[in-house]
């Protein structure tokens, strides 16, 4: 059947749920864009001999490689269009300078996308919030972690957290716990919050 | 990588695609059973069995759905398609008597998705095709939708087994939902306890509540509707906003605004602790809860 192999690039990336952005598939759109060609040249040479002789029962094969066609179309319009959706969530995810390893996986064509987008979105932050512009890339999530380093200033004994461990509080000692654990230590004084 | 900046074209409601949608692509990748009423002369090779140039009439075949949907026409028969097992009369009874025991991922991961799909076909049964499907996602969404709200922190692999993608996804959106709303939680019980002033919160969430219309101290949170809280939570998100650069007019301003902020997250961590529910006095929090819930 025809289209086999467009839909296996839109598997590959629907197999990356979370917006990873794998390598550029640059053999497979070319099959693809081959087996297109082939199709239509068929089509073509079909529709003239239809048309010419009169063959009308060529017609339900012409709808049927059109339909081919279409659904290739389809494929390498959403593979490419889902890639710059990903490459868009890059640049807030990781800023302006994207890790080499990622840069690679890109084509020619997407890192100019990639530029472009940066220069709209800088000129857009430029313009808001006053003279120096507002970075809106920064602070998108609130506190970065439910979890906050502790130090404990007397010695506590054993205290137990949610999922069972249970830490021992001495003197001087350095933890990682969750902050709702910790506030009424800190407001008894037994723990003190460490602003590395 | 987080994938909060990444999103995708969701699905297509109903009968109707998205075209760039991986999912809908990935669904019309489907095979269905049929059978051609018209040949297909020089396509032969598709069809292995047969060792002919042409694929004859009343050829019974495997065929793709996008391209069942591309060749059906409604007045010429090129096509007829068989319902799948599912979608037919015997399934359809044991789904009207009880929804939420069927292994919907077992029945095709897209059981919603492809049966929308298999009405564009004009067959006989389709307004009760149609009804079927959705009595069984009115049956399953009240489940789904709990479940989701109550596994945090969980691992969910048993809960999302026996769901179809569409209904994955739901409960992707609430356990999202939740997930958010517990991180506001956390750090309105920072500023509660003092473990955390509002400078901390500003410095920490980065963010400043600049329209605290909503949050007039006459809107209570009824905390203890689980449901609620999906729709609670992305409802808050939209509230956060970007830090401004301040100036003074803007610092007064924003002192103002964080007092009242935190007035009003002591009465969210109280109603928590205690577990009451309050009454609601804005409606335009839960205006969007669908009218499914009630039932």
């Amino acid at each position: 059947m025809f289209c086999e192999k467009a839909v296996e690039l839109i598997r590959e990336l629907h197999r990356m749920g979370d917006g990873q952005l794998p390598a550029f598939n640059e053999d497979s759109i070319r099959q693809v864009l081959e087996e297109m060609k082939a199709l239509y040249e068929q089509n073509q040479s079909d529709v003239n001999e239809a048309k010419t002789e009169g063959k009308s029962e060529l017609i339900p094969t012409i709808k049927f490689r059109h339909s081919c066609l279409l659904r290739n179309q389809r494929c390498i319009s959403a593979y490419l269009y889902d890639r710059l959706l990903r490459i868009r969530a890059l640049r807030w995810e990781y800023g302006s300078v994207l890790p080499t390893t990622i840069r690679f996986h890109m084509c020619a064509e997407e890192m100019e996308w990639f530029n472009q987008y940066k220069k709209s979105l800088a000129t857009y932050m430029r313009s808001i919030g006053g003279e120096e512009g507002l970075d809106i890339t920064q602070d998108m999530k609130p506190p970065k972690s439910l979890y906050i380093e502790v130090r404990c200033l007397k010695d506590h004994g054993e205290f137990e957290i949610d999922d069972g461990t249970v830490i021992l509080l001495k003197k001087n000692s350095q933890h990682f716990l969750p902050r709702w654990k910790c506030e009424q230590l800190i407001r008894q004084g037994v723990l003190e919050h460490v602003i590395s | 990588m987080d994938s909060q900046s990444y999103m995708p074209v969701p699905p297509g409601i109903g009968m109707e695609e998205n075209f760039f949608s991986l999912d809908d692509i990935l669904l019309s990748h489907e095979r269905l059973p049929c059978r051609t009423e018209s040949a297909f002369p020089r396509l032969g090779f598709l069809e292995k069995s047969s060792e002919t140039r042409d694929i004859p009439e009343g050829t019974k075949m495997e065929m793709p759905l996008w391209l069942a949907k591309g060749l059906y026409e409604r007045k010429r028969r090129v096509l007829s398609l068989e319902l799948p097992k599912v979608y037919r009369e015997g399934w359809r009874t044991v789904f009207g008597a009880d929804p939420t025991v069927v292994d919907l991922h077992k029945m095709g991961p897209y059981y919603y998705g492809l049966g929308s799909q298999m009405l564009h076909f004009d067959s006989p049964e389709n307004p009760e095709i149609a009804n079927t499907i959705l009595q069984t996602f009115i049956g399953r969404f009240r489940r789904t939708m709990d479940s989701s709200q109550n596994a945090y922190n969980e691992d969910t692999s048993a809960l999302v087994e026996r769901l179809d993608c569409l209904e994955r996804s739901l409960f992707k959106a609430g356990q999202s939902g939740l997930n958010s709303f517990q991180l506001v939680l956390a750090a309105c019980s920072c500023v509660k306890c003092g473990s955390a002033d509002e400078n901390d919160l500003i410095r920490d969430f980065g963010m400043e509540v600049i329209d605290m219309s909503l949050w007039d101290g006459h809107i209570d949170l009824v905390i203890s509707l689980q449901p609620q809280l999906s729709w609670l939570g992305r409802s808050i998100e939209p509230i956060f906003r970007p830090r401004l650069k301040r100036t003074d007019t803007t610092r007064r301003h924003t002192r103002q605004k964080m007092s009242d902020y935190s007035s009003l997250t002591d009465k969210c961590v109280q109603a928590d602790e205690k577990k009451t529910s309050i009454n609601i006095e804005s409606s335009d929090l839960f205006s969007s809860v669908p009218a499914i819930m009630e039932g």
